[in-house]
C-alpha cells in the first residue's frame, strides 16, 4: 500500500485510512457525475467522447493494477499478506458484479421491447441511452472495486519518512 | 471446496471430466446466445414478441429466462444444484486461498476480455446501431455468464485430481 500519492505535482497523504476513504467516495462521486453527464449529454457527440476519455482518466488512479501513479501499487508487487488481501478483495468484488450488470441487460430488454415505439420520442431517446450509461457504470464498478476494498480496509499506516 | 462426487452422475473428483464439464456448459451456453440471436422464433421468446397477443408472450419470456436461470446456475454462482455447492460454508485455509486466488484471476481474464469487447460494441452500435442493435442482448447476456461463471470455471479447471473416499 501506498501512503502518498502524487497529483498534478501535489503529495497527497493516503496513510489514514479516513482519508483514503474519503477520496474513494470523491472517485467515485466523479465517476457517478461524469457517467450521468454522457447519459444526458449524446453519447455519441465530441463532448460524449470527452467524458468518456475522462473516465478512463480517472479510472486510472483506482483501477487496474499496474499503473505506476495509481492509488495502490502494482499487483505484481507487494509482500504475501498484500497478496492475501487482494485476492480476498477481488473477491469480495466479485460476488457482487452479476448484480451489477443485470440493470444494463434490463435496460436493453426494455429498449427492445414491444412498447417502446408507442413511446414519447423524446423518452425513447433518453432510453436508447440508458442501458450504455448503466453498461459503463457497471464496468466502472468492475473495474475499481477491489482497489477501492483494499482502499477503504486496510488499517491506519505509518507514514513514509 | 469441491465436495460433490459426481455431477450429473459424472464422477468430478477427477480433473478431466471436470474439464469436460466446464467446456460443455461453455458450448451449451454459446449455442443458446447464438440461437437467440440467430433463431427469430428464440428472439421472440427472448423479447415477449410472440407471435400471439396475450398471455403467450410474457409466459414464454419468463419460461425462456427460466431455462436461461437455470442453465447458468449449473456452473456459475453457488448452488446448492451446481457444481460448486459451498463458497462461505466451512472451508479450509487451502480453499479459501484457491477461491481467492481464483476470483483474482477471473478479474485479470474479465480485464482483458472487456475493453476489445467495449470497442467493438462502441465500434459496430457507433456506426451501424440499428442494423446490428439486436447482438446487444445475446453479446450482455455473454458477458454477465462470463462474470457469473469464471471463478468457478477456473477453479474446476485448475483444482488436481482428489482422492476418492475411504
Amino acid at each position: 500500500m501506498k501512503t502518498a500519492f502524487v497529483f498534478l505535482g501535489v503529495r497527497i497523504n493516503i496513510a489514514s485510512r479516513v482519508r483514503r476513504r474519503w477520496l474513494v467516495a470523491l472517485i467515485y462521486a466523479a465517476f457517478a457525475a461524469l457517467d450521468i453527464a454522457w447519459f444526458w449529454l449524446d453519447g455519441k457527440s465530441s463532448i460524449g467522447w470527452l467524458l468518456f476519455a475522462a473516465l478512463v482518466f480517472l479510472a486510472r488512479f483506482i483501477g487496474g493494477r499496474t499503473y505506476e501513479g495509481g492509488l495502490i501499487s502494482s499487483y505484481e508487487g507487494g509482500d504475501e499478506r498484500e497478496r492475501t488481501r487482494r485476492y480476498y478483495a477481488n473477491y469480495l468484488a466479485y460476488t457482487w458484479l452479476d448484480l451489477a450488470f443485470f440493470p444494463a441487460i434490463l435496460a436493453f430488454g426494455v429498449l427492445h421491447g414491444p412498447d417502446i415505439k408507442f413511446a414519447n420520442p423524446a423518452v425513447h431517446l433518453l432510453l436508447e441511452r440508458l442501458p450504455w450509461g448503466l453498461l459503463i457504470g457497471a464496468v466502472i464498478l468492475y473495474y475499481t472495486l477491489p482497489q477501492a476494498i483494499v482502499l477503504c480496509t486496510e488499517p491506519d499506516m505509518e507514514e513514509a519518512p | 471446496m469441491i465436495k460433490k462426487a459426481t455431477y450429473l452422475g459424472i464422477p468430478i473428483r477427477r480433473r478431466k471430466n471436470r474439464r469436460w464439464l466446464v467446456v460443455s456448459y461453455w458450448i451449451v451456453v454459446l449455442v443458446f446466445l447464438a440461437s437467440l440471436h440467430w433463431n427469430p422464433a428464440m428472439q421472440s421468446l427472448l423479447l415477449g414478441r410472440f407471435p400471439s397477443h396475450g398471455w403467450a408472450g410474457p409466459v414464454a419470456t419468463i419460461l425462456t429466462s427460466v431455462l436461461f436461470g437455470y442453465l447458468t446456475t449449473c456452473l456459475g454462482g453457488v448452488f446448492e444444484r451446481g457444481m460448486l455447492s459451498e463458497w462461505d460454508g466451512p472451508l479450509d485455509e487451502r480453499d479459501i486461498r484457491v477461491r481467492n486466488a481464483a476470483h483474482f484471476e477471473a478479474y485479470r481474464i474479465f480485464r482483458m476480455i472487456i475493453f476489445p469487447f467495449a470497442l467493438i460494441l462502441a465500434v459496430v452500435f457507433g456506426t451501424v446501431w440499428s442494423h446490428y442493435q439486436k447482438l446487444a442482448a445475446p453479446l450482455l447476456l455473454l458477458l454477465w455468464c462470463l462474470v457469473f461463471s469464471l471463478p468457478q470455471s477456473l477453479i474446476l479447471w485448475f483444482e488436481p485430481d482428489m482422492e476418492e473416499p475411504q
